[in-house]
């Protein structure tokens, strides 16, 4: 099967940067977020999906890799990939790589699980599990 | 069942983790040594049903420390369905 890729766009404004005029580090974790929530738009049959299926995607863990910094007006392109798929888990990478120099400003990762009903933990999905599988 | 059963499951603990089987020792603690959260021990237990056929119950779990305890409870639950 061949692999899928899935990525977002971004570019930094004025709103993004801290006093130093790099991109605050908390903006990444933020945009992990934003990239995840495009990313299982995609992956899942409808984007009612969890709520239909009484669903919870926990994180448990989520962590960032900074190289370079990133400045006003950078236009971003932030990758994802699934990596690590077990029963329960699953693990998504989010590299940050500069649209025009192709630099990596950094690299996210985090650990993905769900819980049911009774918040018990669910193995993945099987909806998530065969689609989400074309981009590891 | 002709399976060595430690061998069984100090693989399922190295895949788990990602680390060399050979570092998985009878003596480590799950939680403390392994840092075995919630979803570990649920990812351990449906391992477990798939690999010997039958479920760990969430009391159960409670009673299992280390990777020994894990290795004694499946050898003690072995056949039960």
């Amino acid at each position: 099967m061949a692999k899928k890729n899935f990525s977002i766009n971004i570019r930094v404004y004025l709103r993004d940067t801290n006093l130093f005029g790099n991109v605050y580090f908390a903006n990444y974790f933020y945009w992990q977020g934003v990239a995840r929530e495009e990313f299982f738009r995609q992956v899942t049959p409808d984007p009612m999906f969890f709520i239909n299926k009484k669903i919870k995607m926990v994180t448990i863990e989520a962590s960032m890799k900074f190289k370079k910094e990133a400045l006003l007006f950078d236009d971003i392109e932030i990758k994802v990939e699934v990596k690590n798929p077990k029963i329960t888990t699953f693990e998504l990478i989010f590299t940050f790589v500069n649209k025009v120099t192709n630099e990596i400003h950094g690299e996210g990762r985090q650990k993905i699980g769900f819980v049911g009903q009774n918040g018990s933990v669910i193995p993945i999905p099987p909806e998530i599990a065969i689609r989400g599988v074309q981009y590891i | 069942m002709n399976i060595n059963i430690e061998e069984t499951v100090k693989g399922m603990f190295s895949e788990l983790l990602d680390i060399d089987c050979a570092k998985i020792k009878n003596d480590l603690l799950l939680i403390e040594d392994l840092a075995i959260d919630s979803f570990g021990f649920a990812e351990l237990s449906f391992i477990v049903k798939e690999k010997f056929n039958f479920e760990i119950s969430t009391e159960d779990t409670q009673g299992i420390k280390t990777v020994n305890d894990l290795i004694c409870y499946i050898k003690n639950n072995l056949g039960r369905e």
